[in-house]
Protein backbone atom coordinates (compact mmCIF):
# COMPACT_ATOMS: atom_id res chain seq x y z
CA UNK A 1 0.00 0.00 0.00
CA UNK A 2 2.70 2.31 1.05
CA UNK A 3 4.73 1.46 -2.01
CA UNK A 4 1.93 2.14 -4.44
CA UNK A 5 1.09 5.28 -2.67
CA UNK A 6 4.70 6.35 -2.94
CA UNK A 7 4.69 5.29 -6.54
CA UNK A 8 1.71 7.41 -7.50
CA UNK A 9 2.94 10.26 -5.42
CA UNK A 10 6.33 10.11 -7.13
CA UNK A 11 4.61 9.95 -10.50
CA UNK A 12 2.66 12.93 -9.64
CA UNK A 13 5.57 15.04 -8.50
CA UNK A 14 8.44 14.19 -10.81
CA UNK A 15 9.51 11.27 -13.04
CA UNK A 16 10.57 8.23 -11.03
CA UNK A 17 14.18 7.23 -11.57
CA UNK A 18 14.79 3.49 -11.39
CA UNK A 19 17.99 1.80 -10.85
CA UNK A 20 18.69 -0.86 -13.48
CA UNK A 21 18.05 -3.56 -10.93
CA UNK A 22 14.80 -2.01 -9.85
CA UNK A 23 13.52 -1.76 -13.38
CA UNK A 24 14.61 -5.24 -14.26
CA UNK A 25 12.93 -6.57 -11.14
CA UNK A 26 9.76 -4.76 -12.00
CA UNK A 27 9.74 -5.97 -15.58
CA UNK A 28 10.42 -9.52 -14.42
CA UNK A 29 7.55 -9.27 -12.00
CA UNK A 30 5.19 -8.22 -14.71
CA UNK A 31 6.41 -10.80 -17.25
CA UNK A 32 6.55 -13.72 -14.87
CA UNK A 33 3.05 -13.04 -13.65
CA UNK A 34 1.59 -12.50 -17.08
CA UNK A 35 3.38 -15.34 -18.90
CA UNK A 36 3.79 -17.88 -16.18
CA UNK A 37 2.69 -20.69 -18.47
CA UNK A 38 2.89 -20.28 -22.21
CA UNK A 39 2.72 -22.43 -25.30
CA UNK A 40 5.02 -21.23 -28.07
CA UNK A 41 5.52 -22.64 -31.50
CA UNK A 42 8.58 -21.97 -33.60
CA UNK A 43 11.77 -23.23 -35.14
CA UNK A 44 14.80 -24.14 -33.14
CA UNK A 45 18.13 -22.53 -33.91
CA UNK A 46 21.50 -21.96 -32.22
CA UNK A 47 20.97 -25.04 -30.11
CA UNK A 48 23.83 -25.73 -27.76
CA UNK A 49 24.13 -28.19 -24.93
CA UNK A 50 27.19 -27.55 -22.74
CA UNK A 51 28.60 -29.90 -20.13
CA UNK A 52 25.87 -28.87 -17.70
CA UNK A 53 23.47 -30.81 -20.01
CA UNK A 54 21.09 -27.85 -20.04
CA UNK A 55 19.95 -26.98 -23.53
CA UNK A 56 20.09 -23.39 -24.75
CA UNK A 57 18.51 -22.37 -28.00
CA UNK A 58 16.64 -19.67 -29.83
CA UNK A 59 13.07 -20.19 -30.92
CA UNK A 60 12.24 -18.15 -33.92
CA UNK A 61 9.78 -17.50 -36.71
CA UNK A 62 10.17 -15.28 -39.74
CA UNK A 63 10.09 -12.04 -37.76
CA UNK A 64 11.20 -12.58 -34.20
CA UNK A 65 13.12 -14.75 -31.81
CA UNK A 66 13.05 -15.71 -28.14
CA UNK A 67 15.81 -17.18 -26.03
CA UNK A 68 14.96 -20.52 -24.48
CA UNK A 69 16.58 -22.75 -21.94
CA UNK A 70 15.63 -26.30 -21.12
CA UNK A 71 17.18 -27.64 -17.98
CA UNK A 72 18.68 -31.07 -17.65
CA UNK A 73 15.79 -32.48 -15.60
CA UNK A 74 13.18 -31.54 -18.19
CA UNK A 75 15.36 -32.80 -21.00
CA UNK A 76 15.86 -36.22 -19.46
CA UNK A 77 12.08 -36.83 -19.46
CA UNK A 78 11.90 -36.45 -23.24
CA UNK A 79 12.14 -39.10 -25.94
CA UNK A 80 12.58 -36.59 -28.69
CA UNK A 81 15.87 -34.75 -28.90
CA UNK A 82 15.44 -31.41 -30.73
CA UNK A 83 17.88 -30.26 -33.34
CA UNK A 84 18.42 -26.97 -35.14
CA UNK A 85 15.74 -26.39 -37.73
CA UNK A 86 13.14 -28.51 -35.92
CA UNK A 87 9.67 -27.06 -35.79
CA UNK A 88 8.47 -27.46 -32.23
CA UNK A 89 5.71 -26.62 -29.84
CA UNK A 90 6.99 -25.88 -26.37
CA UNK A 91 5.47 -25.21 -23.02
CA UNK A 92 7.20 -23.16 -20.35
CA UNK A 93 7.28 -19.98 -18.32
CA UNK A 94 8.70 -16.61 -19.02
CA UNK A 95 11.51 -15.17 -16.98
CA UNK A 96 14.12 -12.43 -17.10
CA UNK A 97 17.76 -13.10 -16.76
CA UNK A 98 18.77 -10.08 -14.68
CA UNK A 99 22.49 -10.22 -15.34
CA UNK A 100 21.95 -9.70 -19.03
CA UNK A 101 18.66 -7.98 -19.07
CA UNK A 102 17.33 -10.64 -21.36
CA UNK A 103 14.07 -12.43 -21.18
CA UNK A 104 13.86 -16.12 -21.90
CA UNK A 105 11.49 -19.05 -21.76
CA UNK A 106 12.28 -21.84 -19.37
CA UNK A 107 11.02 -24.85 -21.30
CA UNK A 108 9.23 -27.62 -19.46
CA UNK A 109 8.10 -29.77 -22.34
CA UNK A 110 8.81 -29.65 -25.98
CA UNK A 111 7.38 -31.71 -28.78
CA UNK A 112 7.91 -31.82 -32.47
CA UNK A 113 5.18 -30.31 -34.56
CA UNK A 114 3.86 -31.83 -37.74
CA UNK A 115 4.88 -34.81 -39.88
CA UNK A 116 8.39 -33.61 -40.48
CA UNK A 117 9.26 -33.70 -36.82
CA UNK A 118 7.69 -37.12 -36.24
CA UNK A 119 9.59 -38.32 -39.25
CA UNK A 120 12.67 -36.93 -37.61
CA UNK A 121 12.09 -38.83 -34.37
CA UNK A 122 11.47 -41.92 -36.45
CA UNK A 123 14.71 -41.50 -38.36
CA UNK A 124 16.63 -40.87 -35.16
CA UNK A 125 15.39 -44.05 -33.52
CA UNK A 126 15.79 -46.05 -36.69
CA UNK A 127 19.39 -45.00 -36.99
CA UNK A 128 20.11 -45.71 -33.36
CA UNK A 129 18.57 -49.18 -33.41
CA UNK A 130 20.18 -50.04 -36.73
CA UNK A 131 23.54 -49.17 -35.22
CA UNK A 132 22.80 -51.47 -32.32
CA UNK A 133 22.09 -54.27 -34.78
CA UNK A 134 18.39 -54.68 -34.03
CA UNK A 135 17.57 -54.87 -37.74
CA UNK A 136 20.34 -57.29 -38.70
CA UNK A 137 19.13 -60.09 -40.92
CA UNK A 138 21.41 -62.47 -39.10
CA UNK A 139 19.35 -61.91 -35.94
CA UNK A 140 16.07 -62.67 -37.63
CA UNK A 141 14.43 -65.95 -36.72
CA UNK A 142 12.80 -68.16 -39.35
CA UNK A 143 9.05 -68.62 -39.01
CA UNK A 144 7.83 -72.11 -38.18
CA UNK A 145 6.46 -73.90 -41.23
CA UNK A 146 3.51 -75.31 -39.32
CA UNK A 147 2.56 -73.23 -36.31
CA UNK A 148 0.02 -74.95 -34.07
CA UNK A 149 -0.64 -71.82 -32.08
CA UNK A 150 -0.42 -68.26 -33.32
CA UNK A 151 -0.14 -65.46 -30.75
CA UNK A 152 -1.71 -62.14 -31.71
CA UNK A 153 -0.85 -58.87 -29.98
CA UNK A 154 -3.37 -56.27 -31.06
CA UNK A 155 -6.55 -54.52 -30.00
CA UNK A 156 -9.37 -56.95 -29.39
CA UNK A 157 -11.91 -54.54 -30.79
CA UNK A 158 -10.10 -53.49 -33.96
CA UNK A 159 -10.57 -54.72 -37.48
CA UNK A 160 -7.13 -56.31 -37.42
CA UNK A 161 -8.04 -59.07 -34.98
CA UNK A 162 -11.14 -60.00 -37.04
CA UNK A 163 -9.11 -60.10 -40.23
CA UNK A 164 -6.42 -62.23 -38.69
CA UNK A 165 -8.91 -64.68 -37.15
CA UNK A 166 -10.93 -65.01 -40.33
CA UNK A 167 -7.94 -65.75 -42.44
CA UNK A 168 -6.42 -68.22 -40.03
CA UNK A 169 -9.74 -70.09 -39.66
CA UNK A 170 -10.24 -70.15 -43.39
CA UNK A 171 -6.75 -71.33 -44.21
CA UNK A 172 -6.24 -73.75 -41.42
CA UNK A 173 -8.94 -74.57 -38.87
CA UNK A 174 -6.43 -76.73 -37.01
CA UNK A 175 -4.39 -73.75 -35.91
CA UNK A 176 -5.11 -72.26 -32.49
CA UNK A 177 -4.98 -68.55 -31.85
CA UNK A 178 -4.16 -66.79 -28.60
CA UNK A 179 -4.95 -63.09 -28.50
CA UNK A 180 -3.25 -60.80 -26.02
CA UNK A 181 -5.48 -57.76 -26.24
CA UNK A 182 -3.73 -54.38 -25.96
CA UNK A 183 -4.36 -50.74 -26.48
CA UNK A 184 -2.63 -49.89 -29.77
CA UNK A 185 -2.72 -46.12 -29.72
CA UNK A 186 -2.55 -43.25 -27.28
CA UNK A 187 -0.83 -42.82 -23.98
CA UNK A 188 0.84 -45.98 -22.66
CA UNK A 189 0.04 -48.05 -25.74
CA UNK A 190 3.71 -48.69 -26.61
CA UNK A 191 4.40 -50.00 -23.12
CA UNK A 192 1.27 -52.17 -23.27
CA UNK A 193 2.36 -53.69 -26.59
CA UNK A 194 5.86 -54.36 -25.27
CA UNK A 195 4.47 -56.00 -22.14
CA UNK A 196 2.08 -58.15 -24.17
CA UNK A 197 4.97 -59.42 -26.33
CA UNK A 198 6.93 -60.34 -23.20
CA UNK A 199 3.92 -62.10 -21.69
CA UNK A 200 3.55 -64.22 -24.81
CA UNK A 201 7.17 -65.23 -24.44
CA UNK A 202 6.44 -66.58 -20.99
CA UNK A 203 3.99 -69.07 -22.46
CA UNK A 204 5.22 -72.45 -23.61
CA UNK A 205 3.20 -73.16 -26.67
CA UNK A 206 3.04 -70.07 -28.87
CA UNK A 207 4.86 -70.82 -32.13
CA UNK A 208 4.72 -67.43 -33.78
CA UNK A 209 3.55 -63.92 -32.90
CA UNK A 210 1.63 -61.42 -35.00
CA UNK A 211 2.05 -57.88 -33.62
CA UNK A 212 0.12 -55.08 -35.21
CA UNK A 213 -3.01 -53.08 -35.83
CA UNK A 214 -5.13 -51.83 -38.66
CA UNK A 215 -4.56 -48.68 -40.65
CA UNK A 216 -4.58 -45.18 -39.22
CA UNK A 217 -2.75 -41.87 -39.22
CA UNK A 218 0.95 -41.77 -38.51
CA UNK A 219 0.10 -40.61 -35.00
CA UNK A 220 -2.24 -43.59 -34.57
CA UNK A 221 0.49 -45.97 -35.61
CA UNK A 222 3.09 -44.23 -33.48
CA UNK A 223 3.26 -46.82 -30.71
CA UNK A 224 4.88 -49.16 -33.22
CA UNK A 225 7.63 -46.59 -33.70
CA UNK A 226 8.52 -46.55 -30.03
CA UNK A 227 11.75 -47.94 -28.73
CA UNK A 228 10.09 -50.13 -26.04
CA UNK A 229 8.15 -52.00 -28.72
CA UNK A 230 11.24 -52.39 -30.89
CA UNK A 231 13.19 -53.83 -27.96
CA UNK A 232 10.40 -56.20 -26.94
CA UNK A 233 10.21 -57.53 -30.50
CA UNK A 234 13.97 -57.88 -30.67
CA UNK A 235 14.10 -59.76 -27.38
CA UNK A 236 11.22 -62.09 -28.25
CA UNK A 237 12.24 -65.72 -28.48
CA UNK A 238 9.11 -66.39 -30.48
CA UNK A 239 9.43 -65.25 -34.11
CA UNK A 240 7.51 -62.02 -34.64
CA UNK A 241 5.56 -60.96 -37.72
CA UNK A 242 4.79 -57.26 -37.75
CA UNK A 243 1.50 -56.17 -39.26
CA UNK A 244 1.00 -52.45 -38.85
CA UNK A 245 -1.47 -50.39 -40.86
CA UNK A 246 -1.50 -50.56 -44.60
CA UNK A 247 1.03 -51.65 -47.15
CA UNK A 248 2.58 -48.17 -47.36
CA UNK A 249 3.11 -47.79 -43.63
CA UNK A 250 6.55 -48.64 -42.39
CA UNK A 251 7.23 -48.61 -38.67
CA UNK A 252 10.26 -49.34 -36.53
CA UNK A 253 8.46 -52.54 -35.48
CA UNK A 254 8.57 -53.63 -39.13
CA UNK A 255 12.33 -53.29 -39.23
CA UNK A 256 12.90 -55.25 -36.05
CA UNK A 257 10.33 -57.98 -36.71
CA UNK A 258 11.49 -61.30 -38.11
CA UNK A 259 9.06 -60.75 -40.95
CA UNK A 260 7.12 -57.67 -42.02
CA UNK A 261 3.64 -58.26 -43.28
CA UNK A 262 2.07 -55.36 -45.20
CA UNK A 263 -1.26 -55.78 -43.38
CA UNK A 264 -2.73 -57.88 -40.55
CA UNK A 265 -4.51 -60.11 -43.11
CA UNK A 266 -1.25 -60.66 -44.94
CA UNK A 267 0.40 -61.54 -41.64
CA UNK A 268 -2.15 -64.31 -41.10
CA UNK A 269 -1.55 -65.59 -44.61
CA UNK A 270 2.22 -65.53 -44.26
CA UNK A 271 2.09 -67.27 -40.92
CA UNK A 272 -0.38 -70.08 -41.41
CA UNK A 273 -0.20 -72.65 -44.22
CA UNK A 274 -3.42 -73.81 -45.85
CA UNK A 275 -4.47 -77.08 -44.27
CA UNK A 276 -5.64 -78.53 -47.57
CA UNK A 277 -2.27 -77.86 -49.18
CA UNK A 278 -0.66 -79.58 -46.27
CA UNK A 279 -2.91 -82.61 -46.59
CA UNK A 280 -2.39 -82.71 -50.35
CA UNK A 281 1.35 -82.54 -49.95
CA UNK A 282 1.27 -85.29 -47.39
CA UNK A 283 -0.89 -87.48 -49.63
CA UNK A 284 1.38 -86.81 -52.61
CA UNK A 285 4.51 -87.64 -50.67
CA UNK A 286 2.97 -90.82 -49.37
CA UNK A 287 1.91 -91.84 -52.86
CA UNK A 288 5.36 -91.09 -54.18
CA UNK A 289 6.91 -93.20 -51.46
CA UNK A 290 4.63 -96.09 -52.34
CA UNK A 291 5.32 -95.82 -56.08
CA UNK A 292 9.04 -95.45 -55.55
CA UNK A 293 9.09 -98.53 -53.39
CA UNK A 294 6.75 -100.61 -55.54
CA UNK A 295 8.90 -100.26 -58.64
CA UNK A 296 12.03 -101.94 -57.35
CA UNK A 297 9.92 -104.54 -55.63
CA UNK A 298 8.18 -105.33 -58.92
CA UNK A 299 11.54 -105.52 -60.69
CA UNK A 300 12.82 -107.74 -57.98
CA UNK A 301 9.79 -110.01 -58.31
CA UNK A 302 10.17 -110.32 -62.07
CA UNK A 303 13.80 -111.13 -61.70
CA UNK A 304 13.05 -113.67 -59.04
CA UNK A 305 10.35 -115.29 -61.18
CA UNK A 306 12.75 -115.53 -64.08
CA UNK A 307 15.27 -117.20 -61.87
CA UNK A 308 12.74 -119.61 -60.44
CA UNK A 309 11.61 -120.50 -63.91
CA UNK A 310 15.04 -121.74 -64.83
CA UNK A 311 15.71 -125.46 -64.92
CA UNK A 312 18.21 -125.17 -62.13
CA UNK A 313 15.48 -124.56 -59.61
CA UNK A 314 13.12 -127.06 -61.12
CA UNK A 315 15.58 -129.94 -61.34
CA UNK A 316 18.66 -129.03 -59.37
CA UNK A 317 19.92 -132.62 -58.98
CA UNK A 318 19.67 -133.43 -62.65
CA UNK A 319 21.44 -130.18 -63.35
CA UNK A 320 24.15 -130.80 -60.88
CA UNK A 321 24.96 -134.41 -61.82
CA UNK A 322 26.95 -133.59 -64.98
CA UNK A 323 28.66 -130.81 -63.10
CA UNK A 324 29.68 -133.17 -60.36
CA UNK A 325 30.97 -135.62 -62.94
CA UNK A 326 32.93 -132.96 -64.65
CA UNK A 327 34.43 -131.85 -61.39
CA UNK A 328 35.60 -135.39 -60.75
CA UNK A 329 37.02 -135.64 -64.24
CA UNK A 330 38.82 -132.32 -63.94
CA UNK A 331 40.18 -133.30 -60.61
CA UNK A 332 41.73 -136.42 -62.05
CA UNK A 333 43.20 -134.55 -64.97
CA UNK A 334 44.48 -131.91 -62.67
CA UNK A 335 46.35 -134.39 -60.53
CA UNK A 336 47.77 -136.11 -63.57
CA UNK A 337 48.58 -133.02 -65.46
CA UNK A 338 49.92 -131.14 -62.54
CA UNK A 339 53.58 -131.79 -63.29
CA UNK A 340 53.29 -130.98 -66.96
CA UNK A 341 50.79 -128.28 -66.27
CA UNK A 342 53.09 -126.42 -63.97
CA UNK A 343 55.94 -126.51 -66.48
CA UNK A 344 53.63 -125.28 -69.20
CA UNK A 345 52.20 -122.58 -67.04
CA UNK A 346 55.64 -121.39 -66.13
CA UNK A 347 56.76 -121.37 -69.72
CA UNK A 348 53.65 -119.41 -70.64
CA UNK A 349 54.29 -116.98 -67.90
CA UNK A 350 57.88 -116.43 -68.98
CA UNK A 351 56.73 -115.93 -72.56
CA UNK A 352 54.09 -113.58 -71.44
CA UNK A 353 56.55 -111.50 -69.46
CA UNK A 354 58.91 -111.40 -72.39
CA UNK A 355 56.10 -110.40 -74.69
CA UNK A 356 55.11 -107.74 -72.33
CA UNK A 357 58.60 -106.36 -72.23
CA UNK A 358 58.96 -106.55 -75.98
CA UNK A 359 55.60 -105.06 -76.57
CA UNK A 360 56.37 -102.18 -74.34
CA UNK A 361 56.96 -99.05 -76.34
CA UNK A 362 59.22 -97.66 -73.75
CA UNK A 363 62.85 -98.39 -74.37
CA UNK A 364 63.55 -97.31 -70.88
CA UNK A 365 61.45 -100.09 -69.56
CA UNK A 366 63.37 -102.58 -71.68
CA UNK A 367 66.63 -101.24 -70.41
CA UNK A 368 65.35 -101.37 -66.95
CA UNK A 369 64.32 -104.93 -67.58
CA UNK A 370 67.78 -105.82 -68.83
CA UNK A 371 69.39 -104.19 -65.93
CA UNK A 372 67.02 -106.03 -63.79
CA UNK A 373 68.04 -109.24 -65.57
CA UNK A 374 71.66 -108.55 -64.78
CA UNK A 375 70.99 -107.54 -61.34
CA UNK A 376 68.87 -110.48 -60.60
CA UNK A 377 71.61 -113.18 -60.42
CA UNK A 378 73.77 -110.84 -58.44
CA UNK A 379 70.97 -110.22 -56.20
CA UNK A 380 70.34 -113.93 -55.80
CA UNK A 381 74.02 -114.58 -55.19
CA UNK A 382 74.25 -111.80 -52.73
CA UNK A 383 71.18 -113.02 -51.11
CA UNK A 384 72.49 -116.58 -50.86
CA UNK A 385 75.70 -115.39 -49.27
CA UNK A 386 73.78 -113.26 -46.98
CA UNK A 387 71.61 -116.18 -46.05
CA UNK A 388 74.65 -118.37 -45.32
CA UNK A 389 76.14 -115.66 -43.16
CA UNK A 390 72.93 -115.06 -41.42
CA UNK A 391 72.61 -118.78 -40.84
CA UNK A 392 76.00 -118.99 -39.28
CA UNK A 393 75.34 -116.03 -37.15
CA UNK A 394 72.11 -117.56 -36.14
CA UNK A 395 73.74 -120.86 -35.29
CA UNK A 396 76.34 -119.05 -33.21
CA UNK A 397 73.61 -117.21 -31.47
CA UNK A 398 71.70 -120.38 -30.84
CA UNK A 399 74.79 -122.05 -29.43
CA UNK A 400 75.47 -119.12 -27.18
CA UNK A 401 71.92 -119.13 -26.24
CA UNK A 402 72.06 -122.86 -25.47
CA UNK A 403 75.15 -122.36 -23.38
CA UNK A 404 73.49 -119.59 -21.62
CA UNK A 405 70.55 -121.73 -20.76
CA UNK A 406 70.30 -122.65 -17.06
CA UNK A 407 70.50 -126.33 -17.75
CA UNK A 408 73.81 -125.74 -19.45
CA UNK A 409 75.01 -123.60 -16.61
CA UNK A 410 74.04 -126.21 -14.06
CA UNK A 411 75.77 -128.83 -16.18
CA UNK A 412 78.85 -126.67 -16.34
CA UNK A 413 78.84 -126.07 -12.60
CA UNK A 414 78.38 -129.78 -12.05
CA UNK A 415 81.27 -130.55 -14.39
CA UNK A 416 83.44 -128.09 -12.62
CA UNK A 417 82.42 -129.53 -9.30
CA UNK A 418 83.32 -133.03 -10.43
CA UNK A 419 86.63 -131.96 -11.85
CA UNK A 420 87.42 -130.10 -8.63
CA UNK A 421 86.46 -133.11 -6.65
CA UNK A 422 88.84 -135.26 -8.69
CA UNK A 423 91.57 -132.77 -8.30
CA UNK A 424 90.96 -132.72 -4.57
CA UNK A 425 91.07 -136.51 -4.34
CA UNK A 426 94.25 -136.44 -6.42
CA UNK A 427 95.77 -133.83 -4.20
CA UNK A 428 94.81 -135.75 -1.09
CA UNK A 429 96.19 -138.89 -2.61
CA UNK A 430 99.51 -137.36 -3.54
CA UNK A 431 99.71 -135.56 -0.21
CA UNK A 432 98.99 -138.82 1.63
CA UNK A 433 101.74 -140.63 -0.31
CA UNK A 434 104.24 -137.97 0.64
CA UNK A 435 103.31 -138.14 4.29
CA UNK A 436 103.65 -141.89 4.20
CA UNK A 437 107.21 -141.69 2.91
CA UNK A 438 108.06 -139.00 5.36
CA UNK A 439 106.59 -141.09 8.12
CA UNK A 440 108.70 -144.04 6.98
CA UNK A 441 111.83 -141.88 7.18
CA UNK A 442 110.91 -140.60 10.58
CA UNK A 443 110.25 -144.10 11.79
CA UNK A 444 113.57 -145.19 10.39
CA UNK A 445 115.32 -142.34 12.14
CA UNK A 446 113.50 -143.19 15.25
CA UNK A 447 114.57 -146.74 14.83
CA UNK A 448 118.13 -145.64 14.39
CA UNK A 449 117.98 -143.65 17.58
CA UNK A 450 116.15 -146.28 19.52
CA UNK A 451 118.27 -147.91 22.20
CA UNK A 452 116.60 -151.10 21.28
CA UNK A 453 118.19 -150.91 17.87
CA UNK A 454 121.62 -150.42 19.51
CA UNK A 455 120.86 -153.38 21.68
CA UNK A 456 120.35 -155.31 18.49
CA UNK A 457 123.92 -154.68 17.72
CA UNK A 458 125.01 -156.24 20.96
CA UNK A 459 124.92 -153.30 23.32
CA UNK A 460 123.08 -153.48 26.55
CA UNK A 461 121.79 -150.97 29.01
CA UNK A 462 122.43 -151.07 32.64
CA UNK A 463 119.88 -149.38 34.81
CA UNK A 464 119.87 -148.72 38.46
CA UNK A 465 116.62 -147.84 40.04
CA UNK A 466 115.12 -147.08 36.63
CA UNK A 467 117.90 -144.81 35.31
CA UNK A 468 120.63 -145.72 32.96
CA UNK A 469 124.01 -146.20 34.53
CA UNK A 470 126.52 -144.42 32.40
CA UNK A 471 129.47 -144.42 34.85
CA UNK A 472 130.82 -147.08 37.12
CA UNK A 473 130.92 -144.55 39.86
CA UNK A 474 127.17 -144.46 39.95
CA UNK A 475 127.00 -147.87 41.43
CA UNK A 476 128.42 -149.53 44.51
CA UNK A 477 129.24 -153.14 44.96
CA UNK A 478 126.24 -154.97 46.06
CA UNK A 479 123.78 -152.80 44.10
CA UNK A 480 121.15 -154.60 42.10
CA UNK A 481 121.23 -153.44 38.55
CA UNK A 482 119.20 -154.47 35.64
CA UNK A 483 120.77 -155.10 32.32
CA UNK A 484 118.62 -154.77 29.40
CA UNK A 485 119.58 -156.86 26.44
CA UNK A 486 118.25 -156.87 22.94
CA UNK A 487 115.99 -159.59 24.01
CA UNK A 488 115.17 -159.98 27.66
CA UNK A 489 116.68 -158.57 30.84
CA UNK A 490 119.18 -159.59 33.43
CA UNK A 491 118.96 -158.78 37.14
CA UNK A 492 122.55 -158.50 38.30
CA UNK A 493 124.40 -157.61 41.47
CA UNK A 494 127.43 -155.41 41.27
CA UNK A 495 130.37 -157.33 42.42
CA UNK A 496 133.23 -154.97 42.02
CA UNK A 497 133.80 -151.44 40.93
CA UNK A 498 136.36 -150.84 38.25
CA UNK A 499 137.42 -147.58 36.78
CA UNK B 1 2.43 -77.02 -30.18
CA UNK B 2 2.84 -80.68 -30.88
CA UNK B 3 5.48 -82.57 -28.95
CA UNK B 4 6.89 -83.52 -32.33
CA UNK B 5 7.46 -80.85 -34.94
CA UNK B 6 5.29 -81.38 -37.98
CA UNK B 7 7.88 -79.80 -40.25
CA UNK B 8 10.52 -82.24 -39.11
CA UNK B 9 8.33 -85.23 -39.84
CA UNK B 10 7.30 -83.80 -43.19
CA UNK B 11 10.90 -83.10 -44.13
CA UNK B 12 11.91 -86.62 -43.22
CA UNK B 13 9.12 -87.95 -45.39
CA UNK B 14 10.35 -85.81 -48.27
CA UNK B 15 13.88 -87.09 -47.83
CA UNK B 16 12.62 -90.64 -47.80
CA UNK B 17 10.70 -90.13 -51.03
CA UNK B 18 13.79 -88.61 -52.68
CA UNK B 19 15.92 -91.48 -51.51
CA UNK B 20 13.43 -94.05 -52.73
CA UNK B 21 13.07 -92.34 -56.11
CA UNK B 22 16.82 -92.35 -56.63
CA UNK B 23 16.51 -96.14 -56.61
CA UNK B 24 20.02 -96.74 -55.40
CA UNK B 25 19.07 -98.62 -52.29
CA UNK B 26 18.90 -102.38 -52.05
CA UNK B 27 15.51 -103.88 -51.53
CA UNK B 28 15.87 -104.36 -47.77
CA UNK B 29 16.93 -100.80 -47.13
CA UNK B 30 14.20 -99.54 -49.47
CA UNK B 31 11.56 -101.38 -47.54
CA UNK B 32 13.02 -100.23 -44.28
CA UNK B 33 12.86 -96.52 -45.11
CA UNK B 34 9.56 -96.98 -46.89
CA UNK B 35 8.16 -98.31 -43.66
CA UNK B 36 9.58 -95.30 -41.84
CA UNK B 37 8.05 -93.00 -44.46
CA UNK B 38 4.61 -94.52 -44.03
CA UNK B 39 4.97 -94.13 -40.30
CA UNK B 40 5.81 -90.44 -40.79
CA UNK B 41 2.86 -90.00 -43.11
CA UNK B 42 0.46 -91.60 -40.61
CA UNK B 43 1.90 -89.49 -37.83
CA UNK B 44 1.37 -86.31 -39.82
CA UNK B 45 -2.20 -87.02 -40.81
CA UNK B 46 -3.05 -88.22 -37.31
CA UNK B 47 -1.61 -85.01 -35.92
CA UNK B 48 -3.49 -82.87 -38.40
CA UNK B 49 -6.76 -84.74 -37.98
CA UNK B 50 -6.66 -84.79 -34.23
CA UNK B 51 -5.62 -81.18 -33.71
CA UNK B 52 -8.33 -79.15 -32.00
CA UNK B 53 -8.02 -75.48 -32.70
CA UNK B 54 -8.89 -73.07 -29.93
CA UNK B 55 -9.42 -69.35 -30.18
CA UNK B 56 -8.51 -67.82 -26.85
CA UNK B 57 -7.47 -64.57 -25.33
CA UNK B 58 -5.01 -63.83 -22.59
CA UNK B 59 -6.31 -62.02 -19.58
CA UNK B 60 -5.50 -61.55 -15.92
CA UNK B 61 -7.36 -62.98 -12.93
CA UNK B 62 -7.91 -61.14 -9.63
CA UNK B 63 -4.43 -62.12 -8.49
CA UNK B 64 -2.94 -60.60 -11.61
CA UNK B 65 -1.95 -64.01 -13.02
CA UNK B 66 -2.22 -64.57 -16.74
CA UNK B 67 -5.07 -66.86 -17.68
CA UNK B 68 -6.70 -67.75 -20.98
CA UNK B 69 -10.36 -67.58 -21.78
CA UNK B 70 -12.34 -68.30 -24.90
CA UNK B 71 -12.42 -65.53 -27.45
CA UNK B 72 -15.81 -65.08 -29.06
CA UNK B 73 -15.68 -65.83 -32.77
CA UNK B 74 -18.44 -65.01 -35.21
CA UNK B 75 -20.11 -68.23 -36.21
CA UNK B 76 -20.57 -67.02 -39.76
CA UNK B 77 -16.88 -66.44 -40.20
CA UNK B 78 -16.16 -69.76 -38.62
CA UNK B 79 -18.25 -71.79 -41.02
CA UNK B 80 -18.49 -69.84 -44.21
CA UNK B 81 -15.10 -70.78 -45.70
CA UNK B 82 -14.66 -74.45 -44.96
Amino acid sequence: MNDSFDFSEAEDSEPRVYTVSELTRSVRGVLETEFDSVWVEGEISNLRIPASKHAYFVLKDEKAQIRCVMFRGARSRMKYQPEDGDHVLLFGRFTVYDARGEYQVIVETLEPVGLGALQKAFEQLKEKLAKEGLFDDARKKPLPEFPWKVGVVTSETGAAVRDILNIIRRRNPKVSVLINPVKVQGEGSAEAIATAIREMNHLEDVDVLIVGRGGGSIEDLWAFNEEVVARAIFESKIPVVSAVGHEIDFTIADFVADLRAPTPSAAAELTVPVLKDLMDRLALLTRQAVVATKRPIADFKTHLQRLIDRRFFRDPVGLLAPVAQRVDDLNLRLVRGLGLGVVLQKQRLVNRVRQLFQASPERAIRLQAERLGNLHPRLVRGLAQRIVLENQRLRGLIERLMQASPKKIIQRVEDKRISLHHRLIEKIRSLTGLEKNRFKGVVNNLNALSPLTILDRGYSICTLAGSAVKSSKEAKPGDSVQVRLSKGRLDCVVDKILD
Amino acid sequence: MAEMKLEKVMRRLEDIVLELEKGELDIDKSLEIFEEGIKMSRLCSKKLNEAEAKIEKLTKNEKGELITEMFPVDKEDDHGQE
